[in-house]
């Protein structure tokens, strides 16, 4: 028999033992990570928060340190609280209209149906689109001189007049709210889809063996089943359309008379029409406050349930 | 308790044909076993007694009534899955209690029969559990126990034990075992574990290719099996199986196969010169002085028999023993069947041939 090698006693490389070089090399490989972090993150919120600091001119980017004068000002101002209320409105609506499209449309797609794939192609297709290209189409639909909707609505006598969709609060709301739901449900249909096809079928049999309706079987588990998904998808979707901006600038513009205004449009109008840096900044940071209180309350009460649930 | 029958079930999925004319009557408190490969239809026909599938035709009744268009949930049958089913996001409580919930039963009732089906099946500690978190066996206790709490007229089992490790399957089997006598309920069990049908049932149907091949007792369907395909399904090892012909010998028919004359005499009523298949279980064949030239060729001990297998001609042949008797790789064994124990199937056919 030959002798064995002998295993390579005590050679440390540098002197490290394995578990350091193990640690060192994971370490090297988060560094791109907390590189991007840095520079893409955090560099930008710190900035963002020094700015507001300041009344600073969009153009020139100069100006003179106030403390904490544009927050002050902020909340002295009936603007922001407008359109701090209308995005609550904003992201509650939009928010409800998508879960229940999505859900609702992810159930009938999950069903044995004979045109299932050209539908679930379909369903994509208002979340594909373009913001412009979409806001185009329909703004032409919802135009009150020639557009579609006050075509049917007068062709049907639904009304007694067209029908002023965009012009007129609420009414401008409502319509950009509309959009936003159909923009953005396929989302949720496609997250909750997946998740619906994961659900055991046995687990459908034995609760119709146990006697259960088929409103019950959706209460009692596929609902349950979706519930980590739908937490997921509630939290990505209320982040969305919090910070909306494309979509609803393009349809109304903030307008008519700031009824669409939102927190991401008054920013806007800061920084850019009214060029003042400082204060735009300023609700960018409250913006970010909200979002991270919002995210707290929200993720701490899931984790809370999720522990109650499991135990 | 209820009596099953199934009159002329037909099941097909567009042009495929899972189950075929298939007639069987489940008497009161029967524990009946429907055993065959997967894709025999037997889930098919297991899932057509349950309400959750629709014959193509035929009628299934249930003490005479015809249920083919009733409710899964008023057909007054529980069904213990291959998966167990339970609800994941529930605890083992809520998962025993969710068949009363549905129809009705008060709180304190529930809680007096989930007290009851806990300590029959022991999982009383449990009870507080997710289901989510027991391990395999307890999930499948929980899974009987949901079966049994609402008392239902039939059991249905699907395959329940395949999940299990084999000393945990043993233990399950007893255990179901114990709840027929207990309960006296009619039970359906499907499974493609021969063992289980065997040592469960009352009666056994054994089917293949959505075709019921044989109905009978564990001992029926063993001693005699009615196609050459039961015959080796059932059984371990399998039985062997030698292909010829019956020929007229000097005495009457013999079987002969290529090379090899199995002078043993078989019913003088079987045709000379048919084509058939020989099957000889492996205790049924001994050594024997003067017996067919066997050249030993694997010995496969398992401390309590021995397995030889040996070649006779062109064919390889399972043995039986107790004890190996010195017996090594490469001997030459005289190998003979035991009297009466010799199974004769058509070639063609594989029907049994003879009694």
């Amino acid at each position: 028999m030959p002798a064995l090698a002998a295993p390579m006693a005590g050679r440390r490389r540098g002197g490290w033992s394995l578990a350091a070089r193990n640690a060192a090399f994971g370490y090297v490989l988060m560094l791109p990570s907390i590189l991007f972090f840095l520079v893409l993150i955090a560099y930008p919120l710190l900035q963002t928060f020094w700015i507001s600091l300041h009344r600073m001119s969009t153009l020139t980017r100069q100006g003179e340190f106030v403390g904490l004068a544009n927050y002050r000002a902020l909340l002295e101002s009936a603007d922001f609280w407008g359109a701090f209320g209308q995005s609550l409105v904003w992201t509650v609506c939009c928010l409800a209209l998508q879960m229940g499209l999505g859900i609702g449309f992810a159930l009938v797609l999950n069903a044995r149906l004979t045109f299932r794939p050209a539908a679930r192609a379909l369903v994509l297709f208002p979340y594909l689109l373009s913001t412009v290209v979409a806001v185009l189409v329909w703004q032409w639909l919802f135009n009150d001189m020639y557009g579609y909707l006050n075509y049917l609505i007068e062709e049907y006598g639904l009304s007694d007049g067209p029908v002023n969709w965009l012009g007129q609060s609420p009414n401008a709301m409502i319509s950009t709210i509309l959009v936003a739901g159909w923009k953005h449900f396929p989302f949720v249909t496609i997250a909750v889809l997946a998740r619906l096809q994961g659900i055991p079928p046995a687990l459908y049999d034995a609760a119709r063996i146990d006697g259960a309706s088929a409103w019950s079987r959706f209460w009692d588990i596929t609902l349950p089943q979706l519930r980590p998904v739908l937490a997921m998808v509630i939290i990505l979707r209320t982040i969305w359309d919090f910070k909306e901006f494309d979509l609803i600038f393009m349809m109304t513009g903030g307008g008519p008379r700031s009824s669409t205004e939102t927190l991401p449009l008054l920013i806007y109008k800061e920084v850019f029409p009214k060029l003042s840096m400082g204060s735009g900044a300023a609700i960018a940071m409250v913006m970010l406050v909200i979002m991270v209180a919002f995210f707290w309350v929200y993720a701490g009460q899931y984790d809370r349930e999720e522990r109650a649930r499991s135990r | 308790m209820a009596a099953i029958t199934l009159n002329g079930i037909r099941k097909s999925y567009g042009p495929h044909t899972v189950v075929e004319n298939l007639s069987i009557d489940v008497n009161r408190g029967e524990f009946l076993t429907l055993l065959g490969p997967s894709g025999c239809g037997k889930s098919t026909i297991l899932r057509m007694i349950a309400g959750l599938d629709s014959p193509t035709d035929g009628g299934i009744l249930f003490d005479g009534q015809r249920v083919n268009d009733v409710d899964p949930a008023r057909r007054n049958v529980a069904m213990v899955f291959q998966s167990y089913a339970l609800y994941p996001h529930m605890t083992v409580r809520q998962n025993l209690e969710y068949p009363l919930r549905k129809r009705g039963v008060p709180k304190a009732r529930r809680a007096g029969l989930v007290d009851d089906v806990a300590a029959i099946l022991r999982i009383g500690p449990l009870l507080e559990r997710r289901s989510s978190q027991l391990s395999g066996g307890q999930q499948q206790r929980v899974a009987l126990g949901r079966a049994m709490i609402r008392d239902p007229a039939v059991f249905l089992f699907d395959e329940p034990l395949s999940n299990l490790d084999a000393t945990l399957r043993a233990h399950m089997r007893a255990e179901i075992i114990r709840l027929h006598l207990r309960l006296g309920k009619t039970m359906v069990y499907v499974t493609h574990d021969q063992i289980e049908a065997m040592t469960m049932s009352t009666r056994i149907a054994v089917l293949d290719g959505g075709r019921l091949l044989q109905l009978g007792t564990p001992d029926e369907v063993y001693a005699r099996p009615a196609t050459r395909f039961v015959a080796g399904f059932v059984g371990t090892p399998r039985m062997n199986f030698i292909p010829g012909a019956l020929v007229q010998g000097d005495a009457g028919c013999v079987f002969r196969a290529d090379g090899l004359t199995l002078d043993v005499p078989v019913p003088s009523l079987a045709p000379s010169g048919r084509q058939v298949v020989a099957g000889i279980r492996p205790q049924d064949l001994l050594p024997a002085e003067g017996g067919l030239p066997g050249r030993v060729t694997l010995l496969e001990s398992t401390g309590q028999e021995v397995l030889v297998t040996a070649a006779l001609g062109s064919q390889e042949v399972v043995m039986r023993l107790e004890d190996a008797n010195g017996l090594r790789v490469g001997d030459t064994v005289g190998l003979a069947p035991r009297p009466g124990k010799l199974h004769l199937f058509d070639a063609e056919s594989g029907e049994r041939v003879g009694p």
